[in-house]
This record gives C-alpha cells, structure tokens and sequence, in this order.
C-alpha cells in the first residue's frame, strides 16, 4: 500500500492531471440529471462566494444596461415633449388665426413663411401658395399683428412677399384718430416714419392704420403707433416716426387678402386710362 | 505567501466575474478575450504544472458551473491547459516574450481543441467543423488575448522591474 503512496507523491504532477482529467470526464459523462445536482452541489459550496459575486456584478450590469436604456428613453421623450411642444406653439397661432380670420370683413388665405431675405432688415419673405390659391400680385399679406406687406411675384405654388421694412415700400396711411394722411416709409428698414403738416393733430401713442388709398391695402389694417415726433428746422412738416405692430424677425404665418376683382379693376381702369392717346 | 495567494485569487475571482458577466463590455467586432486562460497561463507561467492542473480545473468547473454546456468540458479543457502551459514554467526555463506568446498561442489551442473535441464526440458532429472552430472563434480570440497578456508583460517590464528577475 504504502509504495502505491509513494508512486503517487513522486508522480504527483501526473497524478493531479489524471484525477482531474477522470473526474472531467465522469462528469461530462454523467448523466443530465446528475450533472445538475453535482452543479447545484458546488454552486451551493464551494462556489457559493463566487455566487454572491456575480449576483452583485450581474446587478450592477442591469443598472448600467437599465441607465443606458432609460437614457436612450429620456433622449426620445425630450424630442417628442419639443415636437409635441412646437405643435402646442403652432396650436396657438393657428387659434388666433381663426379667430382673426372670423373677426376680419375680408377673404383670407393663410400661408405660411418658407423662406427670408437673409440680408438684415428683412426685406422679403417667400410664403407658400400661388396661383394654386388664386393669389395675384400686389394682394395684402398681413398677419395677426398687423399689416406685413404685399406679394409682388406670384408662382405656382409660392409667392414672393415685399415687407413693409423694404425702402421702396410705401403705403399709404391715416392717423386713425386725427384722420392725417400721409406716406408710410423707411430708408433703412428700421426706422418708420411718415410726414405730416406741423399742425396736423397727431400726438404719440396714435394708431396708424392704412387709409384705403393707393388701389392694395383696404383702409383700416393696422400698421402701428406713433412712437415719436420731430419738427426739426421744417416749418412746413413734421416726421411722426411709428412703431410697427408686426415683429418682423419672428414672421411664420400670415394671410394674403383677398382682394384681386376690386384690384382687377382698379387695374384694368388704370390701364384703360394708360392706353388712352 | 498569503499575500500571493489572496492576490492570485483575486486575480482569478476578478476575471472569472469579467469574463461572466461583463465580457461583451470588451468585445470587438463579437471577438472577446478569454480572461480566465489568460489569468491561468500567467499564473501556470509562474508556478508550474502542479498548481496549475489543480487551478485550471476549478476555474473550469467554475466556467462550467454559469455556462449552458457539458458539466465538464471545461475544467478537462482548463486543467489540460494548466498542466500545458505549466510544463513551459519559469522555473524550468527562462523564455523571452516571444517564446511566450507562442505558447500562449499554443495553450488556447489545447484549451479549445479539447473543449471542442467534448462536444463533438458527445454530440456526434463531424471533425471538420473543429478546423473551421479553431479558424474562426480560436484565433481571433487568441489574437485579443495576446495583446492583453503582452500589455501585462509590458506593464511587469516597465513598472515591475524586479518580478521579472
């Protein structure tokens, strides 16, 4: 027996492989049933620790996976609660809109701004719908603000719009109170003025509407208030700067009026008058 | 002694928990490590046959314990390897890194090709999927282990000078 021993220490590099190549091979070869309960055996005992390990560390991967996941989800709720939001933003427009639409005495066609004079101030915008929307050139664009301007090309589907901030604009407008007259212009695009008699009753803080004269705005849009007077060195006029009612850095819907038999014909007069020797 | 030891078990621990549950962290292009033969080889590398028969053969049984596989196949594959690489030992003979690395290279081809004759002799499939096993999961693998174990041989040179006396 004891030289069995023996061998054995002497060879016991040898002697390790073999046991455990045996005891592989017993256990590959055992049967299912076995091999679970020989599984279930050593998680339970000698594996235990390394249980308890892997259970935190398979923990810790479900929080990394969980924080990934619910990032991912944040991510996608924050771009549907800003689309959902700009909707929110375009619901209110559109109610003034309609309610402006109901409230005004003229034919409306809503469009809606595609594209901007990049140059600053803005002196045209592109907005859809053309010859699609019966509209003509030289129809009043307005918006719930206010007068924006007229369209000046009409295509199939757009149009291009000339602002009120262009200088070759010029509109023709009353002090809504006073009922002066006078021309609504600009030389910059900044600075809006119209001139008046020095003793025209005007006074800051009017109203200035459109005065109906001139063949393309009806009387009585808004345009904006009397902001400031000057009467320097001119005996005769004095310049009542207005403020516009339309912010014209934040123009995204606006209406074209209808307006095309009264300025068909007004048209057509003048050309008739134009034709003649 | 016991310093060694716990830092040995540590090592292993560490990457029998990596290569369960977080080896996908590591994966590139679906090739990932096998940080358990590397962590047996480095210390086969260091002890001997012995050891590492014994050490393979737990570390096996471990990997088979949390794996959907033969009760097995792998501490046969590990305790083979163990003892492979353990033969190679620095006590037995001193080798440069590139001696090294082609046993490593060597001791993942034992490894899998014992753990793939299991299976296919269990299973009764055909011998030449063992070609194309050992083409496209063993050396890929060996590839991404290699680099590991050569950045630990980097680091031991660079950072441990005296471990390498």
């Amino acid at each position: 027996m004891q030289w069995i021993f023996r061998f054995l220490l002497q060879h016991r590099t040898i002697t390790t492989l073999a046991i455990t190549v045996m005891l592989s091979l017993w256990m590959i070869n055992a049967p299912r049933p076995m091999q679970l309960s020989v599984a279930r055996a050593l998680t339970f005992t000698v594996f235990y620790p390394f249980q308890l390990v892997l259970l935190q560390a398979n923990r810790v991967r479900n929080i990394f996976a969980e924080n990934k996941r619910l990032t991912r989800q944040v991510t996608a709720l924050t771009t549907e609660v800003m689309g959902l939001r700009e909707a929110a933003r375009e619901n209110v427009r559109l109610h003034e809109l309609v309610n402006f639409e109901s409230t005004f005495p003229y034919a409306l066609v809503p469009a809606r701004v595609v594209g901007r004079d990049p140059a600053y101030p803005c002196r045209s915008i592109v907005v859809t719908g053309g010859t699609d929307k019966k509209l003509q050139a030289y129809m009043p664009i307005v918006n719930v603000s206010g007068v924006v301007g007229r369209t000046i090309a009409v295509f199939s589907h757009l149009s291009l719009v000339q602002l009120v901030t262009d200088p070759s604009s010029r509109i023709s407008v009353m002090i809504a109170r006073g009922r002066v007259v006078g021309i609504f212009e600009t030389e910059n695009g900044r600075d809006f003025f119209m001139r008046c008699r020095t003793h025209a009753d005007v006074a800051p803080g009017d109203t200035v509407v459109t005065s109906g004269l001139g063949g393309i705005y009806p009387p009585g849009l808004l345009l904006g208030r009397v902001a400031q007077i000057t009467d320097r060195n001119d005996p005769l006029f004095k310049k009542v700067f207005i403020k516009p009612a339309v912010d014209f850095d934040y123009l995204e819907d606006v209406c074209a009026l209808r307006l095309a038999p009264q300025w068909a014909s007004f048209r057509q007069e003048l050309d008739s008058l134009g034709r003649k020797p | 002694m016991i310093t060694d030891i716990l830092r040995w078990f540590a090592l292993f621990a560490a990457s029998f928990v990596l290569q369960t549950a977080f080896i996908q962290t590591f994966a590139i292009g679906g090739v990932h490590p096998d940080l358990v033969l590397i962590a047996l080889f480095l210390f086969a590398m260091r002890f001997g046959c012995l050891p590492a028969t014994i050490v393979g053969f737990f570390t096996g049984l471990g990997q088979d314990l949390y794996a959907t596989q033969l009760l097995g196949q792998n501490a046969l594959g590990a305790s083979v390897t163990g003892f492979f690489i353990g033969l190679f030992n620095v006590r037995v003979m001193r080798t440069d890194p590139v001696f090294k690395m082609v046993i490593l290279v060597l001791a993942f081809m034992v490894h899998d090709i014992t753990v793939s004759e299991v299976v296919l002799i269990k299973n009764h499939i055909s011998q030449v999927t063992l070609f194309s096993e050992i083409l496209f999961k063993t050396l890929p693998l060996t590839l991404y282990s290699m680099v590991i174990v050569a950045l630990v041989y980097i680091w031991e040179y660079f950072f441990k000078p005296s471990s390498i006396q």
